[in-house]
């Protein structure tokens, strides 16, 4: 993991990376079509002169053990410190509960789930440990392209893991992304009443009146 | 591991009524659930926390906590900041131990960007962080005490709180809100009068004030009874909900940060991880008054190991950049494992930052503890559970 974050410091400092176009990004457009998703990162990859870092032994073991079992995920390469996949959002259900059963990784801890906004889509990410294995721990990333206002939408995962009640309220609130089959999905930070919209998107403009200043300007 | 087919057929909630038949037993006229507001501003709701309780006589049938009276968005405000200016406006976030909070903040940007401590401010953290813990579990004792009816303990926690704020104040110029850590070390250094001092307190905590909050409330009678078998969170609901710190210690699992994650000097020092066995009320405050003597211990061993140096890293780079890439760094504050969700696409500002708040995650509990139990009893699980409202709204 050292070795890792160390790498990447030196990549960032440098700044020797290639110009916009052929960096990386966070996938433009991969979740909206998944088949072309992995030959667009390839070709990327391939322009930029230093490879995905690789990772540590013991994610690597765990990344080919989740791998043989669900043959649809793939590795995010900014995840740093842990494991990251990458998942359809109709799929995402189905290998959360996955990982939370499977021999030898048995995330039976959602320590967080969070939502980003990337402007053309909002990416829903799920922090896994396992409390009996520390060496255990995966970040799975789900993608959801949206326009303007839209509300994308993922399945809930309130029945694997009862604690992401709130955390996908909280996401639902300042994010609007709608959680598919949660039992109470209202907002849980502002007023039920507000109508200003999701205020953690990048487009948001707060529309409230400018309030008066306190102090004379000098 | 079970899901929530075992959180719903736990025998807690077995003859408990549902809201739904609460609501079927007042159309027949057989029992007429009451809705009750606590809070927003009452006392006992430890901050700005609204409960909206439906209760059957003195039964709590439902809890259900609304929060976010004292929301004001961190996440998108620092989206704006550089990543020295997060840092300060981070304590506000959990402001007893705000240490904790800085700390996470510049670990996560310390680990993006490679930057190695010096010995001595490492060692320094982790003294200033434990102290941090001991001052915090001094206060929950005193407002947990209040909880449940006894007002003088809350005295003697905060008379004893004063000499370590003092301390605190001595070393960072400030009591609570302290920005004291900076990204590559610590802001200054500590003499060698402030260290002895600090020993003295550690001295007296242990040997005057620990003593007594141990008579005074620990082994009350009335305190045993009103603590004991309430409010239970059985080890695998525990886990379901997300609880940490001592919340999920006291059900039983041995699971603390300072041991899985390696930050401080916490691999190098030997202390106990205080666990509980049924997750009541009476195994949460028993895993709280064995951290206070953990800390002291950890204190110790930091200031009898602590070197001579430097306590800011001569190479931490002037401009702080984080390189692209996504990092979640999780760090033991009194209340359990606080996270930081740091997405950065490279530059001065972080893309977005998604705080982990271990109260916002732990205070989702308190329907399933309290169902079932007396209305006053509500109020001292609430106590146990140990909320921040800073951090809860954030």
């Amino acid at each position: 993991m050292d070795e890792e974050t160390q790498g990447a410091a030196e990549g960032g400092a440098n700044a020797a990376r290639p110009p916009e176009g052929a960096r990386p990004r966070p996938a433009s457009g991969s979740a909206a079509a998944p088949g072309t998703a992995g030959a667009a990162r390839g070709g990327a990859a391939a322009a930029a002169p230093a490879a995905p870092p690789a990772l540590p032994p013991e994610l690597q073991r765990l990344f080919d053990r989740v791998k043989e079992q669900l043959p649809d995920v793939e590795r995010d390469e900014r995840v740093h410190g842990a494991l990251g996949l990458r998942v359809a959002p109709e799929r995402a259900h189905a290998v959360l509960a996955a990982l939370r059963d499977m021999d030898g990784v048995r995330c039976n801890y959602l320590s967080n789930l969070a939502a980003v906004d990337w402007k053309d889509a909002i990416e829903v990410a799920y922090h896994l440990f396992n409390l009996d294995d520390p060496s255990v721990r995966i970040v799975v990333k789900v993608r959801l392209p949206y326009q303007g206002d839209e509300e994308p939408e993922v399945d809930s995962v309130t029945d694997i893991w009862p604690t992401a009640n709130w955390h996908e309220r909280e996401a639902y609130d300042l994010l609007g992304v709608r959680f598919r089959g949660h039992p109470d999905l209202r907002r849980i930070l502002l007023p039920e009443t507000y109508q200003g919209g999701h205020p953690l998107r990048k487009s948001f403009v707060d529309r409230r009146p400018k309030r008066q200043r306190l102090v004379r300007p000098r | 591991m079970k899901g929530v087919g075992a959180v719903a057929e736990h025998p807690k909630l077995q003859g408990v009524y549902s809201p739904e038949e609460a609501a079927q037993a007042a159309r027949e006229g057989t029992v007429e659930p009451l809705t009750i507001n606590l809070g927003p501003q009452h006392p006992s709701t430890h901050g700005v926390l609204r409960v909206i309780t439906t209760l059957d006589g003195e039964t709590v049938l439902k809890a259900d906590p609304d929060i976010g009276y004292l929301h004001r968005n961190w996440e998108k405000i620092v989206e704006s900041w550089h990543y020295p200016q997060i840092v300060p406006f981070s304590d506000r976030n959990d402001y007893l131990s705000a240490i904790f909070n800085e700390w996470l903040v510049c670990r996560a940007v310390e680990e993006a960007m490679g930057i190695e401590l010096t010995e001595r401010a490492q060692v320094l953290r982790t003294v200033f962080a434990e102290l941090n813990r001991l001052v915090s579990h001094q206060m929950w004792f005193g407002t947990y005490a209040m909880d449940i009816g006894a007002f003088t303990p809350f005295l003697y926690a905060l008379r004893d709180r004063e000499w370590a704020y003092d301390l605190f104040e001595k070393a960072t110029g400030a009591r609570q809100l302290y920005a004291y850590f900076r990204i590559g070390g610590l802001r200054n250094d500590v003499s060698d009068a402030w260290v002895q001092e600090l020993r003295d307190y550690l001295d007296y905590f242990e040997r005057e004030a620990y003593p007594a909050y141990m008579d005074l409330l620990y082994n009350n009678e009335i305190f045993r009874v009103r603590s004991e078998g309430v409010g239970v969170v059985p080890k695998e609901v525990a886990i379901a909900y997300g609880a940490s710190g001592p919340m999920l210690r006291a059900s039983g699992v041995r699971h603390d940060i300072r041991r899985v994650e390696r930050y401080g000097v916490y691999d190098r020092c030997d202390f106990d991880i205080p666990v509980g066995k049924n997750g009541d009320n009476l195994d949460r405050a028993t895993v709280r008054m064995k951290e206070m003597i953990e800390s002291i211990k950890i204190i110790r061993q930091c200031l009898d190991m602590l070197p001579e140096g430097e306590v800011f890293s001569p190479k931490t780079p002037r401009v702080i950049k984080v390189p692209e890439g996504d990092w979640y760094v999780r760090v033991e504050s009194p209340r359990g494992e606080i996270g930081l969700w740091l997405v950065s696409t490279g530059g001065l500002q972080p893309y977005r930052m998604k705080w982990r708040a271990p109260s916002f995650v732990n205070l989702q509990l308190l329907n399933y503890m309290t169902r079932g139990e007396k209305i006053a009893d509500l109020i001292a699980s609430l106590g146990t559970i140990d909320i921040i409202l800073g951090e809860v709204d954030r």
